[in-house]
């Protein structure tokens, strides 16, 4: 008996053979292997549902809409952050807001450190601490000088935050470009490509008990960077003619 | 705990703690809706968010209570960002066949590492099949609704749908675990 045609094997994801079809299956361990893959391509998609992303919407800028529209008619704006805000003088942050903001931050530059060690690079970057090796001289803003150690209020240690997250997020898609060292063999690449894909799966769950926490969607958003910065280094030594768009 | 049709009411008057807290408990979902349908364009994607968010809020006078409120939300979502996706073209050319090209993943030793998930696999198909695949098999449209929101015939969905599960079945081999038919000599319908 001939095989099921491609598109038969694909509806019997979800639909019933017929009498025909379930003696044919029976007896063809292809068809049935078939049949098999599609349905479990069929639960991976209907769990595909509960799969949560970056979030896409913000209170803030959401609610100002909302305003423009009449549609929220009174009282004064919620802020985005207010598990965060504290007025200036008033009271200290909370040491769960504290907590956060260091876990924020340890996540950033223990990334750095481990992404740096991994590939064999010195663990501070050229400068990072103030001092060119080769030049000897100042020569960027990361300089323990400019670095903050104490703010003046929550707002501003959120600013600062966000100012150097933006920074490293800029020099890992810098060195992605550059940074021949770091750029290692595809098999390193693709081992780390893997690495990233494990912590963003837990990434994943934790933003399912979390959607909306920050620290875990700032960590997720870099580990998202990081996987990119990776992806892009390993099209720069992939043969002639192979890209890769995902992973 | 305040119940949801409290919420609901408060919000239909106003009160922004309300719809914020609406948002929250809701916006991972619609979010992900959203993304998945419009791909991996994320300004797009924040764009069309924001609008459902409004129309939402916009249409809230108007929910019964029929289903639930998550449920009545995310078909706001699909629709809203179905006409969103019809504005920028992209869904355009609905009817035409599921592209058979799949430049981006040869050689067959790299396949494995070009699609790990479902959601980066369906970007490799076309925007009809995709828009189809998405709303069958992950949101659970039936083929009669997607035929309606997208302005094709019920068997034009099944067509495409099957298309697009075939195609995802090779492209997510490695994961569904079973080797790709080789063997097309005698392919056809017992029928």
């Amino acid at each position: 008996m001939l095989h099921l045609s491609i598109d038969r094997l694909a509806a019997l994801a979800d639909e019933q053979p017929t009498a025909a079809e379930r003696l044919h299956l029976e007896s063809c361990a292809e068809c049935a292997q078939e049949v098999a893959a599609h349905r479990s391509l069929l639960a991976m998609a209907g769990a595909e549902r509960d799969v949560m992303g970056i979030p896409l919407t913000r209170w803030d800028a959401l609610s100002r809409r909302l305003r423009e529209e009449g549609l929220i008619v009174a009282g004064e704006p919620l802020s985005v952050t207010a598990e965060f805000a504290t007025p200036v003088g008033k009271r200290r942050p909370s040491g769960r807001a504290l907590m956060r903001f260091a876990a924020a931050i340890m996540l950033v530059v223990g990334g750095t450190v481990m992404g740096r060690a991994s590939t064999g690079a010195p663990i501070l970057p050229d400068g990072f601490l103030g001092t060119s090796p080769e030049r000897g001289v100042a020569v960027r803003p990361f300089s323990e000088e400019t670095i903050p150690t104490t703010f003046a209020s929550v707002q501003e240690a959120q600013e600062y935050k966000e100012l150097y997250e933006a920074a490293y997020r800029n020099a890992v898609t810098y060195l992605a470009a550059h940074d021949s060292i770091a750029r290692g063999t595809p098999a390193a690449m693709r081992a780390r490509l893997a690495a990233l894909d494990d912590v963003s799966r837990t990434m994943s769950q934790a933003l399912r008990d979390a959607p909306y926490d920050p620290v875990i969607n700032d960590f997720y958003i870099n580990s998202f960077g990081q996987r990119e910065a990776t992806l892009r280094q390993l099209n720069t030594v992939l043969p002639q003619g192979v890209r890769m768009n995902g992973f | 705990m305040e119940s949801e049709q409290q919420l609901i009411q408060r919000a239909i008057q106003g009160d922004e703690p309300a719809m914020r807290l609406l948002w929250s408990r809701h916006a991972p979902h619609i979010d992900a809706v959203v993304r998945r349908l419009v791909g991996q364009d994320l300004d797009l994607a924040a764009d069309v968010a924001q609008e459902v968010w409004i129309q939402i809020f916009r249409a809230l006078p108007q929910y019964r209570g029929d289903s639930q409120f998550g449920t009545w939300a995310h078909r706001i979502a699909v629709n809203r960002t179905l006409n969103a996706l019809r504005k920028t073209r992209r869904l355009a050319k609905i009817e035409t066949e599921v592209e058979e090209d799949s430049a981006s993943v040869e050689p067959d030793a790299e396949r494995s590492l070009m699609v790990a998930t479902i959601e980066n696999a369906a970007r490799k198909l076309s925007p009809g099949a995709r828009a189809v695949f998405l709303l069958h098999d992950v949101e659970g449209y039936t083929h009669e609704e997607i035929a309606e929101r997208l302005g094709i015939t019920s068997g034009g969905s099944k067509s495409q749908l099957f298309k697009a599960r075939a195609k995802l079945r090779t492209l997510l081999a490695h994961l569904v675990d079973t080797p790709v038919r080789k063997d097309t000599t005698n392919v056809a319908s017992v029928y």
